[in-house]
């Protein structure tokens, strides 16, 4: 019998991919840790709440645990945007791992979480890619095209002169495959998969236009309430996890987009220089905005800013 | 107090008169969204996100009016063949059930609305709506039909009392039994 | 307390106040407010409100109303009775002709909407008083539309289709394909059921009097009924899969189309539009706070360990893997009675799918056999959406005693169907296989 039970809501659905090595594999490493002793129950996206919604059940305690993606709680904390990932600057998985852990996005962002009761750990990066129905060769091409996006990255492609739109997720595949969009991006190779895009749009965009991250969210105070041991598996296990899960993610994205290549003849194509160029000054202006956020924003772009200038991205 | 059930009768019912023409602007929006991708070439990034706000409080004012005109459906299978005295006892015996609920939705809901009214909460989408005007209509929309409730039960302990009920004070009234059509196919309008 | 009896318990408190007669939404709140306070103390309580709020917040939910709009203005427009006069005029000697008229519109409203309800609201109202006027059986034509308004998740596009894609992760476009064979094979079972009936017992779905039947002339002058409607189909139509509209965009087109209609009639006017207007908010209201409520109720039911007593289900199912079939059929079809479509694909589909992909079911097909239960689902008593839509634009005399006990033989006619897919999965499978390979 475990000694501790957990409802832990995820914002990824249940039977996913993403639900089952994200989340499966915490709770059953969490078991076998603890020797049987704290359980984790876990929910798929909708059960109890979805979206945003995880945020307020966590931090009122209606549940101890969820998964979020940062992009929910950036009223909560200036630095969520930083963490949630600005277009068009970091390039590699790493970098991104690096600046979350290493370099103190995390906690900048919990620093306002936690007064608020609420723990963050990130748990995984991940790249975000577009898919379009149409070769995009020059900044002609570009222009006005229709892409299905949400967050910053709409201000990010809308800046770069393209023609965003958000369209909710239940209407996307019919919405690309009948041509309302002409683009759209769900996560990377993985997400596009899972979401059927490549049957309606063939060309899969590289480079990823930004790189992001997920994270699990916990209640400050039931993790005060347990035992040392069990709070300790719990969130030393996090911390490793987003490390395993973060390169893991990486090398399914790789087999994802083979499979699309095959399956679905996906081309592989890339931006032309001269919309990456245009895409490097709205990057700018995003980051510019976030920073404008407030002191604990403009340590976070500080952060981002130190990185790329060692990495030679300015 | 007559004149209370009677303020709150016509309160709900005017929301209703009103409330109706969410509708046309939700079609508005959504037309708009159409014509300023295709016409314009410009699509719109907000139109789509305020009719989904305007849809929600759309979908949830009208639960006093509705309460009001007697429409939430119910099974009257049974019920339906009872007595107006009898369909008032037993409304009134079940009238704890709707109170939990409501009584709770109002509760929570304010909750709810005044965490978003603190935080001024606004929408992550990149139009940054704001969310607190809708959230607050939460606790309102469950007050409107609370009340509703509560001049509901009034008016069923006076039929209990054997006592007449004006539909202006107490809202849309059972009927003793449901017209049962003498041929099949033969409906009154 | 066991999840068993905590089941027992639930849906018996369910059904006990429901026959009492309390309304819908407020028995489902209620009951769940218990719940959730049995199972999580009083912190459970926030999700009632949370959940209305994700509710409203759906983005797909808004084609409700515009549907609903759109179904009055052509009612009171007269092109609704202009539609019906003409199916009388051409198929005034089949008996039960007008009823399939009703389920061959409902198959094109199915195309042009990805939920359930757009269908049965606008047959409800255009439909149902025009076959009771020319003396159609109640309870024929209230089931035909009852089954009939339920292709709309089954023939694409399709918003469940999607969530079980997204839950399952098999193929949107392969889905939306499948549904199309079953949809038409539907369509045609019911058609056949009403045929044969109305043949067997004419009074059900009266002939036109030969006397009253019109000549030619008049066939083809009637004909000009339909210009109107066909002109509103094709352009939502047209907007869906043409690429100009997401569908609930369509919805808005659709709108535009019956202002168009009514104008033409020379109808359009503020009192017609507001009017209209009013019907969709009460009709709109009454589903919607029974959607939060429902939403609460499978909230609760999942907080009280639903996977678990479907877990624990699934081990005892003898039979072997046509057994386990079966069962999860079954248990679709109980639940289908109680539980809105949403809620029982999240509490359901995690439990199913290993067992269907251990037993080597095409997940593609039990998309469809799912789909087809829900559909049941919509139509079954107590607690069906379809059902709620009707009672909410049925004319008086209409009592939801009438609307339950009209479901029947389309229930296991659809059933039939759903057997019938069963035995030959390429009713189902040949569409996307044929498109996009094995
Ligand atoms: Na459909
Ligand atoms: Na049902």
């Amino acid at each position: 019998e475990p000694e501790v039970t957990w409802r832990v809501q995820s914002h990824w659905p249940k039977a996913s991919s993403s639900f089952d090595d994200s989340l499966q594999v915490l709770a059953d490493q969490l078991l076998e840790r603890t020797d049987g002793r704290f359980k984790l129950e876990l929910y798929g996206a909708g059960e109890f709440a979805k979206g945003p919604d995880i945020y307020n059940l966590v931090r009122k305690g209606v549940v101890p645990m969820g998964t979020i993606s940062p992009s929910y709680i950036q009223d909560k904390a200036q630095a969520a945007g930083f963490l949630y990932g600005i277009p068009g600057t970091f390039r590699e998985s790493w970098e991104v791992q690096h600046a979350a852990k290493n370099l103190g996005l995390e906690d900048l962002v919990n620093e306002e979480l936690v007064e608020d009761g609420v723990l963050l750990m990130s748990e995984k990066a991940y790249p975000t890619e577009m898919v379009v129905s149409k070769p995009i060769t020059s900044a002609a091409d570009f222009e006005g095209l229709k892409i299905r996006s949400s967050g910053t990255m709409l201000d990010y492609l809308k800046a770069a002169g393209a023609a965003p739109q958000y369209i909710p997720g239940s209407e996307l595949y019919q919405s690309l495959s009948s041509g309302v969009v002409d683009g759209a991006h769900w996560g990377a190779a993985i997400g596009a998969k899972s979401m059927s895009l490549w049957e309606a749009a063939k060309y899969h965009v590289k480079p990823a236009l930004g790189f992001t991250i997920d994270a699990f969210i916990v209640n400050v105070d039931a993790l005060e309430d347990l035992p040392p041991d069990l709070r300790a598996a719990l969130l030393d296990l996090m911390e490793i996890r987003f490390f395993q899960r973060s390169s893991e993610y990486m090398h399914k994205e790789a087999i994802a987009l083979a499979a699309g290549m095959d399956e679905n003849g996906v081309e592989v194509i890339e931006l032309p220089e001269e919309v990456l160029t245009v895409m490097g000054q709205a990057s700018k202006d995003i980051m510019a905005t976030e920073a404008a956020k407030g002191p604990l924003a403009e340590k976070a772009a500080g952060i981002y800013q130190t990185l790329m200038s060692d990495l030679g991205y300015n | 107090m007559q004149n209370l059930a009677r303020a709150i009768t016509r309160l709900n019912r005017e929301i209703g008169k009103w409330a109706s023409l969410g509708v046309l602007a939700i079609f508005v929006l959504l037309l708009a969204d159409v014509v300023m991708r295709y016409l314009v070439g410009q699509p719109t990034i907000w139109t789509a996100e305020l009719a989904t706000l305007i849809f929600g409080v759309y979908a949830i004012i009208g639960g006093g009016y509705l309460m009001a005109e007697r429409g939430h459906v119910s099974v009257d299978i049974i019920y339906g063949s009872f007595s107006r005295k009898r369909k008032a006892l037993i409304d009134i015996i079940t009238w704890p059930l709707f109170l939990l609920f409501v009584g709770t939705l109002l509760w929570q809901g304010y909750d709810l609305a005044s965490e978003a009214i603190a935080d001024m909460e606004r929408s992550n989408s990149t139009w940054k709506a704001p969310l607190w005007p809708t959230k607050s209509l939460i606790p309102v929309a469950a007050a409107l039909l609370l009340l509703q409730g509560m001049v509901r039960l009034w008016s069923d302990v006076r039929v209990l009392m054997g006592l007449e009920n004006d539909d202006a004070v107490f809202g849309t009234q059972a009927v003793d039994e449901p017209h049962h059509p003498e041929k099949p196919g033969e409906i009154q309008e | 307390m066991s999840v068993e009896l905590l089941t027992l318990l639930f849906f018996g408190s369910l059904i006990l106040f429901v026959l009492l007669g309390t309304p819908l939404a407020f028995v489902l709140g209620g009951v769940s407010v218990v719940f959730l306070y049995y199972e999580m103390g009083p912190l459970g309580f926030y999700l009632l409100a949370s959940k209305m709020w994700e509710t409203m917040q759906s983005p797909t939910l808004m084609a409700v109303p515009l549907f609903v709009f759109m179904a009055i203005l052509l009612e009171k427009s007269g092109v609704a009775n202009d539609l019906y006069d003409m199916m009388h005029q051409w198929w005034g000697g089949l008996r039960g002709g007008l009823a399939i008229g009703t389920v061959l519109i409902c198959v094109i409203f199915a195309a042009m909407s990805g939920i359930s309800g757009a269908a049965v609201v606008t047959m409800g109202t255009i439909a149902l008083p025009k076959m009771l006027e020319r003396g159609y059986d109640k309870k024929l034509a209230l089931g035909a539309i009852n089954a009939g308004g339920g292709w709309g998740i089954l023939i694409p596009p399709s918003i469940l289709m999607v969530l079980y894609s997204l839950l399952t992760e098999v193929s949107v476009g392969r889905l939306f394909a499948a549904g199309v064979g079953p949809g038409i094979l539907l369509f045609v079972l019911v058609s056949i059921y009403i045929g044969v009936r109305c043949w067997i017992q004419p009074e059900m779905g009266p002939a036109l009097p030969k006397e009253e039947r019109g000549d030619w002339g008049k066939k083809i002058a009637s004909l000009k009924a339909v210009i109107l409607p066909v002109l509103i189909v094709a352009i939502v139509l047209g907007a869906i899969f043409g690429g100009f509209a997401t569908p609930t965009e369509a919805a808005a087109i659709g709108v535009f189309g019956a202002m168009f209609a009514t104008f033409v009639n020379r109808q359009l006017s503020w009192g017609v539009i507001h009017d209209a207007a009013i019907s969709t908010l009460k009709l709109t209201a009454l589903v919607m706070w029974i959607l939060f409520a429902a939403h609460a109720f499978s909230t609760a039911y999942t907080a009280l360990g639903a996977h678990g007593l479907i877990q624990n289900l699934m081990g005892y199912i003898p039979g072997g893997k046509w057994g386990a079939l079966a069962f999860m059929l079954f248990v679709l079809f109980l639940f289908g009675m109680v539980l809105d479509p949403v809620g029982i694909m999240l509490i359901t589909l995690p439990v199913f799918l290993p067992i269907i992909s251990a037993a080597g079911f095409d997940p593609i097909w039990f998309g469809i056999l799912f789909i087809i239960m829900m559909e049941v689902g919509y139509m079954t008593p107590p607690f069906g959406f379809n059902l709620f839509y009707l009672k909410g634009v049925a004319p008086p005399g209409v009592t939801m005693g009438d609307i339950y006990a009209s479901v029947v033989p389309y229930v296991l006619v659809t059933l039939l169907g759903l057997f019938l897919i069963i035995l030959i999965p390429n009713i189902a499978l040949y569409l996307p296989n044929l498109f996009y390979g094995r």
